[in-house]
C-alpha cells in the first residue's frame, strides 16, 4: 500500500509542478511537455522492460520474467494509447488541428497497432508454454518497432517535416530540465508500479488455471 | 517561480488529472484483486490439504 501512497503523491506533484515552471517559445501551453512526453518516454520504457523480461524468460524459463514481460507490454501499450490520445488533443491546442500528419503521429499509430496485434497474438494458442516463447519474441520485435515509431522516424524524415520541438530540452533553463526528469521518473514509477501488480495478477491466474485442470 | 493558468494550461491540468485518476483507479482496483485473489489461493491450499 505504501508503494501505491508514493506512486500516487510522486505523480500528484509531477501534475503541478509544471505550472510553475517559466513557459518555453515552442509551446503554447509548456506543461503539456511535462505530461505528454514523459508518458511517451515511459511507454517506449515499458516496452524495452517487456522486451528485457521477454528474453529472460527464453533464457532461463523463469515464469515471473513471462509475467513480467506481459505486465509491462499491457502497461505500455495503455500508456501508448494515452500519449497518442493527448497528443492529438495537445496538438489541437498548439498547432490548431488533431491530425496534423506529423511523423511522430504517424509512427506512434503504427507503432500502438502493431503492437496491439502482438498483445492479441499472445493468446493464439492454448499451450502455456508456447504461448510465452511466442510473446518472449513479439516483445523483443514490438519494442524495436516501436522505437523505430516513435524515436527514429521522426528523426529520419526531412527536417521541419515535423511539429514536434525535439530541441526544447536541450534549450531550456536548468529548473525546466529538473522538473521535465522529475515528471519522468513519477510517470515512470507508477506505471511500473501498475505493471508489476498486472504481473501479479498473471501469476496468480496461471496458477488458479493449473489448479482447475 | 510564478503560476501560470492560460486556457490552454487548465485544458492540459484537466488532462493529466483525469488520466491520472483513471491511472491511479486501476491501479488500486488492480491492488484489490490482487489482495482477493491471494485470499482464494490460500482457501484452494486449504482445501486441497483437507482433502489429502
Amino acid at each position: 500500500m505504501i508503494w501505491n501512497l508514493l506512486a500516487g503523491i510522486w505523480v500528484t506533484a509531477a501534475i503541478a509542478v509544471p505550472f510553475f515552471v517559466p513557459g518555453v517559445q515552442d509551446l503554447k501551453a509548456t506543461p503539456i511537455a511535462f505530461f505528454h512526453v514523459p508518458m511517451a518516454i515511459s511507454t517506449l520504457a515499458c516496452f524495452f522492460i517487456a522486451a528485457f523480461f521477454g528474453a529472460k524468460w527464453l533464457f532461463q524459463r523463469d515464469e515471473r520474467a513471462d509475467a513480467l514481460s506481459l505486465g509491462f507490454g499491457e502497461i505500455g501499450f495503455v500508456a501508448g494509447c494515452i500519449t497518442f490520445a493527448t497528443g492529438l488533443l495537445f496538438a489541437r491546442v498548439n498547432w490548431n488541428g488533431f491530425w496534423t500528419g506529423d511523423p511522430q503521429q504517424v509512427g506512434t499509430l503504427g507503432a500502438l497497432m502493431i503492437y496491439a496485434a502482438l498483445l492479441t497474438l499472445r493468446n493464439s494458442t492454448d499451450d502455456e508454454v508456447k504461448r510465452r516463447n511466442f510473446w518472449a519474441v513479439y516483445a523483443i520485435f514490438g519494442a524495436l518497432v516501436a522505437l523505430f515509431g516513435m524515436y527514429i522516424y521522426s528523426r529520419i524524415v526531412p527536417a521541419n517535416t515535423s511539429l514536434h520541438p525535439n530541441e526544447t530540452l536541450q534549450n531550456s533553463s536548468a529548473i525546466y530540465k529538473w522538473a521535465f526528469r522529475f515528471c519522468i521518473l513519477a510517470t515512470l514509477f507508477a506505471l511500473c508500479r501498475v505493471a508489476i501488480l498486472r504481473a501479479r495478477l498473471e501469476i496468480f491466474a496461471v496458477k488458479l488455471r493449473e489448479s482447475a485442470f | 517561480m510564478q503560476l501560470q493558468m492560460s486556457l490552454e494550461n487548465w485544458l492540459t491540468l484537466g488532462v493529466a488529472v483525469i488520466t491520472w485518476g483513471g491511472v491511479f483507479l486501476y491501479l488500486l482496483r488492480l491492488n484489490a484483486v490482487q489482495k482477493k485473489l491471494e485470499e482464494q489461493m490460500r482457501d484452494l491450499a486449504i482445501e486441497s490439504k483437507e482433502a489429502a
